[in-house]
């Protein structure tokens, strides 16, 4: 069992690597992207898709009980994954 | 248009005759290929969902598929901005006086370097591939008498024709050139040199 919060720990990691790469890429726009409205519209568009996905997961992650462990493969998969279910073939 | 006042080293009277960019279309394969990693969680969802009915029966498995897809889908979304800059920051002018030339590379790799245009020596538009054909977009080869490296203009619409008035530019500016005083520069006066287009085969 592995605790679901673990993994939400790691999403926030990941986030954070993210917010910095999105960061550098916007820098770039606005340095050297030039003031016309393509660059304004897609910047604003690449915004907001992200900032309506974190808001959305975010939404969806206050509701979520972190206290809880999950197994990652149920009991049909391990046996499937690791040969188990040959036992349970009969000619 | 762009405000040629914002560019280094403008001259007055510069004026800006052609501001160009990668054909559209050649952003088609990123949005296809963006599409397809665009899938690929759905696809992982589906199949669990055909192969295991049982599999997200537990809430703690969907809270798991939906971390890792909305990273997935964050990461994805970026990868395609960090392309569409790529192309957006790809840009080519042309004025009466020089030509500029900045590429992006990647995130982090910028190159600016400009052209006078009574220095043009040689000047070949390219289209090739039936894609290229139909939407008239190419490749144009320019050559400078001092350097052996060519400018080159990538996937930009309309080839033939920039490259005519890129040729008609260079030839006034060396007139121009010319009778301010200066040296001849030593290029014969251009004509059009434009490799007619090809279809593929194969």
């Amino acid at each position: 069992m592995i605790p679901l919060g673990y993994f939400l720990i790691a999403w926030i990691v990941l986030l954070g690597l993210y917010a910095v790469l999105v960061l550098l890429t916007l820098l770039q726009m606005i340095r050297h992207g030039l003031h016309t409205p393509a660059a304004y519209i897609s910047t604003f568009l690449f915004i907001i898709v992200i900032l309506a996905v974190v808001i959305g997961s975010g939404l969806y992650f206050s509701g979520v009980d972190w206290t809880g462990g999950i197994d990652l493969l149920p009991d049909g998969l391990n046996l499937f994954f690791f040969g188990g279910g040959a036992k349970n073939i009969s000619l | 248009m762009i405000d040629l006042s914002n560019l280094p080293t403008s001259r007055p009277g510069e004026e800006n005759i052609f501001f160009l960019r990668r054909h559209w279309f050649v952003l088609i394969p990123i949005l296809i290929a963006f599409a397809v990693v665009l899938s690929l969680p759905f696809a992982v969802y589906a199949l669990l969902h055909i192969q295991y009915p049982l599999f997200f029966q537990a809430p703690e498995r969907f809270t798991l598929y939906v971390l890792g897809s909305s990273m997935f889908f964050l990461y994805a979304w970026l990868f395609l901005f960090q392309n569409y800059i790529d192309w957006f920051l790809d840009i080519w002018i042309v004025t009466n006086h020089r030509i500029i030339n900045i590429e992006q590379h990647g995130l982090f790799g910028r190159t600016m370097s400009e052209l006078m245009l009574y220095n043009v020596q040689d000047v070949t538009s390219e289209v090739k591939g039936i894609i290229h054909t139909l939407f008239d977009y190419g490749v144009i080869h320019i050559q400078t008498a001092a350097e052996t490296t060519r400018f080159v203009f990538e996937d930009i619409p309309h080839p033939n024709h920039v490259a005519k008035r890129v040729i008609e530019l260079a030839n006034e500016a060396r007139v121009q050139h010319e009778r301010e005083g200066n040296m001849p520069a030593q290029t014969p006066a251009l004509g059009p040199r434009i490799v007619p287009p090809k279809t593929q085969t194969s």
